[in-house]
């Protein structure tokens, strides 16, 4: 295998693992001949992006126009920031960013802990049986839908009535009136996303886990290393990779949140709003009634914005660390 | 004799002429004036203005879901405008897409003709982004002839902005009164008599609340997300009358028979009859009226009451239907109240513009389109395809045009989908209704009046990003407030309200006023 | 088995004090885990079997108590229509999975060639729409007026049939296949195209398995492409179908209220349930079929070989 010269017009970066060329600065005539058929296989998929993605992303605009209809997208009224005004008058968005990002690193934190957790562990067992249903088990809260899942959680939850308030009052404890006790909120979220989410997510690790090198596990046993040892030297490292792909694809949308998870669980109550309020339902409440185009369009670019700054950032420190983990 | 002839024939022209003219004009004028007893037959000469040369489908766009013989009803109608060389075809939106769906299809191209619209189905804010299309006095008198003699003349009036209207509305107006329903069977338990009043209706609750739910479970009243029930009743009683209410923003005005002045309408959630609400709510709340979780439950109070969780319920006529579920159980006997019947209260009148039907700004052929909804709302027949399904099949109906239902009525509800909603006359009256129904429901025509205001439009776009705000404030407090799970009433509603004028309640007041005033003055 | 088709002597292991340990730990908090999510379905089961009127009065039972099929029989009330839905769903399914499959994989290979300049270019081309977004009328008017989606099967099937992170995860994979392979296919005469499918994809089964996955639960669950686009109710897939029989029972609500008619026996909540059970049964299976292609050992087995 030759290695290739490190030349004065490439550009490398000098990671621990050793110097890494970038790019070679090669003229595009040349890798068009050279590369002609890998162009082509990425046709299709620049094709669809270009019309269903590029295509409507033009529709920002909105976010600066009053939407009329007889203007439509391009030709309504020019209103420069007055969409953005209107989410700032009520002084919420502040609170309300502040909360959907929280939320979204507690998601992002606690879901690598428990996907790849429950990976490694499904991975260390020996029953078949055991895994097959546990597995299939643990991807049954993905279809339920976040109304069914909100009215599960009332039934068990309501003050009076409620399934958990029943069993603690003939055990002889108090009532717990969760629906009035902020609190407790995020944690309830927080415990709802990752039983929704775990059995899904679990699933890229156990197949990057099905594809890794036997090799290195058998060298570990010949060196006498312990389970313990073996997952913390050898399968974490080597899922540091894919974990790295997904939580830097879930940064780059870490000013978005569920809507059905917030909305459904707790509908409409000034009481909980400050643990619990996020962008998006502060957002549908605002609108419900109007169907504001324009300031629709300004929210998402306003999320979109501060997406953007947000991975541009990730992802070049990720890059600095090591080229191979980062997105693009 | 080359003379003669010539004058002879002239005079056959002049002759032929006249009586063309006349045959044609002999259309609209000729009709009955009274078409709520006589029968109204449309012919296509009675639209000379519209060019029917060539067919053309009408394409309709209702809200709910599609009833099971919305198509032999669609055929049937079809076959009736055969003469006029025009079809429908339809397009339903079901309830849990129209607040996606109904803005996205106007905005996003859809083609579109006639669309269903209401004061609370967006009329308002689909007007004001241009969505709809706008017909001047010449339009209707031209186009729309059955409906210029025949519709209402106040009606016009609730949907006309800036001088055109975006919508043309149903022909009816009904009352609209509020009643009590109660299980008579737990009432007699506990010694309690007929209701005559709120007090006596609050003492069941209490009572209800203290003896009965910690026995059997049973709740006095299944509130849940707000008490829009209770404050119904309350402001009812003082005579209060709606100047603007969407969503949560409501102005309103207590009504003593003359306009109000401007001064005198102010944000519902202000008043001092709102805070002795709120006080009120708490109490209730407190004793265990209803649940402490009202807040997510998910099942309405209607529900509830006809499942027989709780022990009352409060609405206006739909009360009936539930009283006759939950009899279905044994021992189980209800009764329906009327609060106000004593104190000789008004009963609001369900608007005109209740159901309306507007032309979308991109119809390709709003003369046809006006035709059709023309023909719908007041050729008889066709309206009665509408309203009632097939003769015969979904109904009879005898020559005071009382109707019966048959067995195949399931299929396809009187009265029943939202075109029906908006072509509606009142002309038909439904055989075999219950006496305690039609009770109730004579006592409210006497004392049935319609909102002065309802003609007044305020249109809040100059201070839409207020509006928007303020309303989103007020539903973050109201459900509480109404199901009274606060600490201390006084002190959340001044946080509420402080917040609101933080938001820009005073520009919206200052608007609210001016655009009034303006209204009172041009009358 | 390996990929090649040698048989390897199954090695006995042996259960050493620290496996033991490792094993009961993951026994005991898979087990739990799995129990807690098992419980809220086993509500919805209860549930969609329980008469509507007690639900109401006494929510959800835990144990089951009285029996009823009213939910399930108003949901299936029109077996030829859910029978036509199901195939639907089922048609747009495996149609929408192949091409999302074969699409994700293909670019992800292209993306994943280190001796390929303008990677990083455009997987930044790919990934910066999933950053910004017109919104939903730009994208409706686009669909309905210039690309005919009105009441088109393909309308179910093109919006969910490529996925940037799909894509990206199909890169990562790829990326992580030894170089090795590639390049001594290279020197044999074998171009791009045949690399990928020859080489590519069979070394890559737990990647296709896990986007074949996550394509058939996005093509099977979406019932919001549906809504947009379809209104001719003989196509109306399985999710989107079950909701317009609870929209038309809601109606059936409405409008009996408004008539003062008898209440027709429709149990809302229950329906919610049955149709919960009935959107998921088949489709609950497909995973336990495609365990068995997460199995260790395939890719490495091939380099050997």
């Amino acid at each position: 295998m030759k290695t290739a010269r490190i030349r004065k017009k490439d550009k490398v970066i000098h990671t621990p693992a050793g110097d890494r060329v970038i790019s070679s600065r090669i003229p595009a005539g040349k890798v068009f001949r050279k590369h002609w058929l890998l162009l082509l296989m990425l046709v299709p998929a620049i094709v669809y992006v270009l019309i269903f993605c590029y295509v409507p992303m033009s529709g920002l605009v909105l976010a600066f126009e009053k939407y009329q209809y007889r203007g439509g997208i391009y030709n309504s009224p020019w209103i420069g920031l007055q969409n953005f005004k209107a989410i700032m008058i009520d002084g919420k968005l502040p609170g309300v960013t502040r909360n959907t990002i929280l939320y979204n690193i507690a998601f992002i934190f606690f879901g690598v802990i428990f996907e790849m957790g429950s990976a490694i562990l499904i991975n260390e067992l020996r029953n078949k049986y055991f895994k097959k249903v546990s597995q299939s088990l643990m991807f049954l809260p993905y279809f339920i839908s976040w109304v069914v899942a909100g009215a599960i959680m009332y039934n068990i939850f309501n003050y009076e009535r409620g399934i958990w308030n029943s069993i603690s009052v003939a055990l002889g404890g108090s009532r717990f009136d969760v629906y009035n006790t902020p609190g407790v909120w995020p944690f309830i979220l927080v415990f709802l996303k990752l039983w929704k989410q775990t059995g899904y997510g679990s699933v890229v690790y156990l197949a990057a886990i099905a594809g890794m090198d036997q090799e290195m596990f058998e060298a570990a046993d010949i060196d006498g290393a312990n389970a313990w040892q073996k997952i913390r030297y050898i399968t974490i490292p080597s899922l540091i990779p894919t974990m790295m792909v997904l939580v830097l694809m879930a940064i780059g949308n870490i000013f978005r949140g569920d809507f059905g998870l917030f909305y459904q669980t707790v509908k409409s109550s000034a009481l909980l709003q400050p643990t619990t309020d996020i962008i998006d339902t502060y957002v549908f409440r605002l609108l419900i009634n109007n169907a504001n185009i324009g300031v629709s369009a300004a929210v998402g670019l306003y999320q979109s914005v501060l997406c953007f700054i947000t991975i541009m950032i990730c992802n070049k420190l990720v890059k600095v660390a090591n080229p191979d983990y980062a997105l693009y | 004799m080359k003379k003669l002839t010539a004058l002879f024939l002239t005079l056959c022209m002049l002759f032929t002429m006249l009586t063309v003219v006349t045959a044609s004009a002999a259309g609209v004028e000729d009709l009955p004036e009274d078409w709520k007893t006589n029968v109204i037959k449309a012919t296509p000469e009675m639209y000379p203005d519209t060019d029917m040369s060539k067919p053309y489908t009408v394409k309709i766009y209702q809200v709910g879901d599609k009833p099971v013989d919305w198509d032999k009803i669609q055929n049937a109608i079809n076959e009736q405008l055969a003469p006029f060389n025009t079809s429908i075809d339809t397009v339903f939106m079901s309830w849990a897409d129209v607040s996606t769906m109904y803005s996205l299809n106007l905005a996003g191209g859809a083609d579109i003709d006639l669309i269903f619209t209401a004061p609370w189905e967006y009329m308002f804010t689909e007007a004001a982004k241009g969505s709809f299309f706008e017909m001047d006095a010449d339009f209707i008198a031209k186009y729309m002839p059955l409906a210029n003699k025949y519709q209402p003349k106040e009606s016009w009036d609730e949907t006309r902005i800036n001088g055109k209207n975006i919508a043309v509305p149903c022909g009816r107006m009904a009352p609209e009164g509020r009643l009590v329903a109660i299980r008579t069977d737990l009432a007699e338990k506990y010694g309690i008599g007929e209701l005559k009043n709120w007090d006596d209706f609050e003492s069941y609750l209490l009572t209800i609340a203290e003896k009965e739910t910690p026995e059997s479970g049973i709740l006095a009243f299944g509130g849940q997300e707000n008490n829009t029930a209770f404050w119904e009743l309350w402001y009812t009683n003082e005579n209060w009358f709606d100047a603007y209410f969407t969503n949560n923003l409501r102005f309103s005005f207590a009504y003593d028979g003359k306009l109000p002045a401007a001064e005198d309408i102010k944000l519902a959630w202000e008043t001092d009859l709102f805070r002795a609400f709120c006080k009120e709510m708490k109490k209730l709340a407190d004793a265990g009226v209803w649940s402490r979780s009202a807040l997510n439950e998910t099942v309405n109070q209607w529900q509830s009451f006809g499942a027989g969780k709780s022990a009352s319920i409060e609405w206006n006529a739909t009360v009936f239907t539930y009283m006759k579920e939950v009899e279905k159980n044994e021992g189980v006997t209800t009764a329906a109240y009327d609060l106000f019947k004593e104190k000789g209260t008004l009963v609001t009148a369900e608007a005109y513009s209740n159901g309306d039907i507007a032309i979308a700004a991109g119809c390709a052929n709003p003369e046809r389109a006006a035709m059709v909804l023309d023909l719908l709302k007041f050729d008889t027949a066709l309206n009665h395809t509408v309203v009632l399904g097939i003769e015969g099949d979904h109904y009879t109906i005898d020559e005071n045009r009382v109707y019966t239902r048959t067995d195949n009525t399931p299929n396809y509800l009187p009265d029943g989908n939202s075109l029906s909603w908006a072509t509606r006359n009142g002309d038909v009256e439904e055989a075999g209704v219950p006496e305690r129904e039609k009770v109730v429901r004579d006592e409210w025509k006497r004392r049935m009046i319609a909102n002065p205001l309802t003609a007044f439009i305020f249109d809040p776009s100059p201070v839409q990003a207020n509006a928007d705000a303020v309303d989103s404030i007020i539903g973050d407090y109201y459900g509480m407030l109404g199901l009274g799970l606060v600490d201390d009433p006084d002190a959340t509603l001044d946080e509420m309200l402080a917040k609101c004028y933080a938001a820009g309640l005073q520009d919206i007041y200052d608007e609210f006023y001016r655009q009034y005033n303006e209204w009172v003055a041009a009358r | 088995m390996t990929a090649s088709g040698r048989a390897v002597p199954k090695k006995k292991i042996r259960m050493t004090g620290d496996r033991i340990a490792v094993s009961i730990f993951g026994y005991i908090m898979i087990g739990l885990f799995a129990l807690i999510c098992l419980a809220p379905f086993y509500l919805i089961l209860i549930a969609s079997f329980t008469p509507e009127n007690d639900m109401i009065r006494n929510g959800y039972p835990v144990l089951p108590g009285a029996f009823s099929t009213e939910a399930y029989a108003l949901c299936l009330k029109n077996p030829m229509a859910i029978l036509r839905a199901y195939g639907l769903t089922a048609g747009v399914t495996l149609v929408g999975t192949l091409l999302a499959v074969f699409l994700a994989t293909m670019t992800g290979y292209v993306l994943s060639r280190r001796d390929f300049p303008w990677r990083n270019g455009f997987a930044f081309f790919f990934f910066f729409t999933t950053l910004f977004n017109g919104g939903l009328v730009p994208w409706f008017m686009l669909c309905v007026r210039y690309l005919g989606f009105k009441n088109q099967i393909y309308a179910l099937v093109l919006p969910l049939m490529f996925s940037v992170w799909n894509m990206i995860i199909a890169k990562s994979f790829m990326a992580g296949i030894p170089a090795a392979i590639a390049e001594s296919a290279k020197i044999e005469g074998a171009n791009d195209f045949t690399i990928y499918v020859r080489l590519m994809l069979p070394l890559s089964k737990p990647l296709l398995a896990t986007l074949a996955l996550f394509s058939a639960l996005a093509y099977w669950n979406d019932w919001y492409n549906c809504m947009l686009f379809i209104t001719d109710d003989h196509l109306f897939n399985l999710q989107y179908y079950l909701q317009s029989m609870l929209g038309s029972a809601e109606a059936m609500r409405l409008v009996a209220e408004k008539s003062g008619m008898d209440l027709p026996a429709v149990p809302l909540e229950g329906m919610k349930m049955a149709m919960t059970v009935i959107a998921t049964g088949p489709i609950v299976l497909l995973y336990p079929f495609l365990q068995r292609y997460f199995v260790k050992g395939l890719t490495i087995g091939a380099v050997k070989g």
